[in-house]
């Protein structure tokens, strides 16, 4: 019987003898891999190619703008208030009504949200210190994370325990555990059959820890109608419900003291700080379309609780999307942490899978896999493309807390990740990758730049900076954009941006392989790091790269690592990249695909040396994991290695450990 | 669970055979079975198998690799499918788009599925396993490999395989109740 099985599966997993047709057409046609094309022949390294678009509209909406007195920044009224095109929604009638016409909502992995609930890209932000913090996007914005530290205690999330670590050179140890799955903070908010998973992030506000931690529970409404086998062995997929921030007394951190928790529905997206305001935005979809109750708004809205006392979300701090893809909302709600009480909330029903949180706004992104026709044309799809899809944005202000949905607009294309959305002079820029295709069955991907106003209207845009390449990591660095684009070439493009009415394309350096994340280093200088793949398609590894930017318009590549190494969780999560220019450091984890092993790779950069590796050490993972969380901090003079199992101690100087000290049992 | 000696004889000391003269489409037609199973068990959804499936041949077919034997031939396909399975599915770990046959408007990637729940459950569990024990179950279950041949084609040391197989073995136990994997 059980060779059986394998036999019968095997049969089943046959490709689509469509697919198989095209594979043989693409043969015949000579097409090549998509990890190694051939390189375009675009411009030159060093010789910039400038495109001036200043189409008519945008000139002219410019202009009005101007002409109303506004300095490029957003439209602003008497009181200071900003112009919002929703003041919320005028009943629950009107939710219930969009819940229920929503489409259906999508199929989940089974068991996804138990095993694996790190949330997507959150944002960080990097707070001007000499104590190591996350590394984030905005200066001046803090982003969650699993490991956080205040220069004297380093905080790491392991499964459902929080450990409290002493940094303190040879004398680190572990001080205390916070143990969510105990006590107050244990007991989940739903019913009987709700779950409480493991941490999610962390947030560190001065003497306050904050713990994220998501309920289950279990879709019901999926159970099938008769049951051959014994009920345990049904395996049903669990949603996320509630997500509660846990907030801890850690003025003692040997003595963590539990205070209470608020909570909002849904899974996390991601967690900002901006002084003493906690940001905390969620993802909640309505699982149960059909059972929801129109006289129960909590069956059809999301709920916000403060320890066990809950309440529906009101229907003036909601919003409905033009073209909601699933009965799904963003909720983004401002907690003080200071008096620990939630200031105010915005829940959009449209869902939101990229959050970017500039100074004064927060703004939420989806992607539309198939907009409408109306919608397709507004963003600006390229003709010659067909089933592109659409990123979908919300603007929500941000005003000592009091949130409002001010602006809602599109663009073609998809979001890389959060470093594709950046605001600066009142405007935001946004890097995307249109996919579509083409009349004759061929798919293709292109680049676009866009500029949008605070109404989220487009001012100007590049629409294909580069044909047959898709966005691979973007960094906008005020009146500069860096964009990497990859075919199997990755050409950097420098984008003025000062004038925000044309941006146009300054340099473009091609180089083999492509940039994943990039860093602004010190005096011109922009780091990168990425997969080292020759132009023939072979995957050497990954590299570093320097390169000098002090003249956008000739960006040359000053130097560069091969690291023979498989796998980075850098390369995904801008988190777990160290770069300390001060010290002229760069730290990050490395994995091997083979055994799943992982280790912390710190190297230095000098201008005349180039990157030299200063060390390397092994990192304890739970193999059971996917990527597992590694983060690299320096603090005094000392090297700090956290993962989930772990924090092991280096001296810096001769790379010398010093203490190790484990976190699991 | 007992696995007969003749399954997984393939490399009991005979002699690899000789390399056959197969075009790309020959070669597609008698390995899409075994690329795409192994596209399927380590992607995250169907269509990053697709784009894998496709990858490989037209990436094998491009660089028309010189083979000592068919043996090689395979092994060279096995290796060159999970290295891509694993770029598609590192990328994949930010949203991507899926471009999808029909005409659906779905907002997720659509999983591959299978015609029982206890096939579904096991697929499930396979492809939750971490990527090295994956690899090994899969040529060992779906592709009847002998230990000694996953060796040679994982570039490991046999031990290694035999560990990789019984820890294996062990997580997916855990995971499905049904004593599929009891020995």
């Amino acid at each position: 019987m059980t060779n059986k099985i394998f036999q019968e599966m095997s049969e089943q997993m046959r490709p689509d003898a469509a697919l198989r047709q095209d594979l043989f057409a693409r043969i015949d046609a000579g097409d090549e891999p998509a990890g190694a094309r051939a390189p375009e022949q675009t411009s030159r390294p060093g010789r910039p190619k400038p495109r001036w678009l200043a189409p008519a509209v945008a000139a002219v909406t410019v202009a009005a703008l101007i002409g109303v007195g506004v300095n490029g920044g957003w439209s602003v009224n008497s009181d200071g208030s900003t112009n919002t095109a929703e003041h919320g929604v005028a009943d629950y009638a009107t939710l219930y009504a969009a819940v229920r016409n929503a489409p259906p909502p999508p199929q989940t992995e089974m068991g996804a949200g138990l095993e694996d609930t790190r949330a997507p890209m959150p944002q960080t932000a990097d707070v001007e210190s000499s104590t190591w913090t996350t590394n984030v996007q905005v200066r001046s914005i803090d982003e969650g994370d699993l490991v956080k530290s205040d220069g004297r205690s380093i905080f790491v999330a392991s499964g459902k325990q929080v450990s409290i670590v002493r940094a303190a050179g040879d004398g680190t140890r572990v001080l205390a555990r916070i143990d969510t799955a105990t006590g107050e903070a244990g007991k989940p908010t739903g019913d009987d059959l709700t779950l409480q998973g493991p941490v999610v992030d962390l947030m560190l506000h001065g003497t306050t820890l904050v713990v994220l931690v998501t309920e289950y529970q279990p879709r019901t409404t999926d159970l099938p109608a008769s049951l051959p086998m014994p009920a345990d062995s049904v395996s049903l997929p669990f949603d996320p419900s509630l997500t509660k921030a846990l907030i801890y007394d850690v003025s003692d951190p040997a003595v963590p003291r539990y205070q209470g928790s608020l909570g909002q529905s849904g899974g996390l997206v991601t967690t900002r700080l901006a002084g003493n305001l906690l940001y905390v935005v969620t993802q909640y979809t309505v699982v149960d379309q059909q059972g929801t109750k129109k006289d129960d708004p909590a069956t059809f809205v999301p709920v916000f609780t403060q320890d066990h006392l809950v309440k529906p979300a009101r229907p003036d701090d909601c919003g409905i999307m033009p073209a909601p893809s699933g009965p799904t909302y963003a909720v983004v709600s401002s907690l003080d942490l200071d008096k620990r009480t939630r200031i105010d909330s915005a829940s959009l029903l449209g869902g939101a899978s990229t959050v970017y949180m500039s100074d004064t706004n927060v703004y939420l992104a989806t992607t539309d896999y198939s907009p409408s026709g109306p919608v397709a044309e507004k963003a600006r799809v390229p003709k010659d493309l067909s089933r592109v899809p659409v990123t979908n944005l919300a603007r929500i202000s941000v005003n000592a807390g009091q949130l409002a949905v001010a602006a809602q607009g599109s663009v073609a294309g998809r979001l890389v990740d959060q470093f594709a959305l950046d605001e600066w002079d009142g405007r935001l820029r946004v890097a995307t990758t249109m996919e579509g295709q083409r009349s004759h069955r061929a798919w293709t991907l292109q680049s676009g730049l866009w500029v949008l106003d605070s109404d989220l209207s487009l001012v100007s845009s590049i629409p294909s900076l580069a044909k047959n390449e898709g966005v691979r990591s973007v960094r906008f660095d005020g009146g500069i954009g860096y964009v990497v684009t990859f075919r199997s070439v990755d050409p950097l493009f420098a984008i003025d941006l000062s004038d925000a009415t044309s941006p146009r394309v300054l340099s473009a350096l091609k180089i083999p392989g492509f940039s994943s994340y990039l860093h602004p280093w010190a005096d011109g200088r922009l780091l990168g790091l990425g997969r080292d793949i020759t132009e023939s398609g072979n995957d050497r590894g990954l590299k570093l790269s320097m390169f000098d930017t002090s003249n956008p318009a000739a960006v040359t590549e000053l130097t560069t690592l091969r690291i023979k190494a498989d796998n980075s969780e850098a390369l995904y999560d801008h988190r777990a990249v160290l770069v300390d220019p001060a010290a002229g450091l760069v730290g990050f984890p490395v994995s091997s695909w083979d055994d799943g092993t992982v280790s912390y790779e710190l190297y230095r950069y000098e201008p005349t040396a180039g990157f030299t590796q200063v060390g390397h050490l092994k990192v304890p993972v739970n193999l059971r994991q996917g990527l597992s969380t590694v983060r690299g901090m320096t603090i005094d003079d000392t090297l700090y290695v956290a993962s989930s199992r772990s924090v092991i101690v280096y001296r810096l100087a001769g790379f010398v450990q010093v203490a190790k000290v484990a976190l699991d049992k | 669970m007992e696995v007969s000696a003749q399954r997984h004889a393939d490399s009991g000391g005979l002699p690899d055979s000789a390399v056959e003269d197969l075009d790309t489409h020959a070669v597609v037609v008698r390995y899409e079975p075994m690329v795409y199973a192994i596209a399927l068990t380590h992607t995250r959804c169907q269509g990053d198998a697709d784009d894998v499936f496709q990858d490989v041949f037209l990436t094998y077919h491009r660089r028309q690799p010189a083979f000592r034997s068919e043996e090689h031939r395979k092994a060279w396909l096995i290796t060159t499918t999970i290295n891509c399975a694993r770029q598609v599915a590192g990328s994949s770990w930010r949203t991507r788009v899926v471009p999808l046959p029909t005409g659906e408007a779905d907002a997720a990637p659509a999983q591959f599925e299978f015609a029982t729940v206890e096939q579904n459950a096991l697929f499930a569990a396979l492809k939750a396993l971490p990527d090295s024990y994956r690899s090994v179950l899969h040529l060992f279950y779906f592709e009847d490999l002998s230990i000694a041949r996953i060796a040679e084609v994982l570039d490991l040391t046999v031990s290694t395989v035999k560990m990789r197989l019984s820890r294996g073995r062990a997580l997916m136990r855990e995971r499905l109740t049904q004593g599929v994997f009891d020995d």
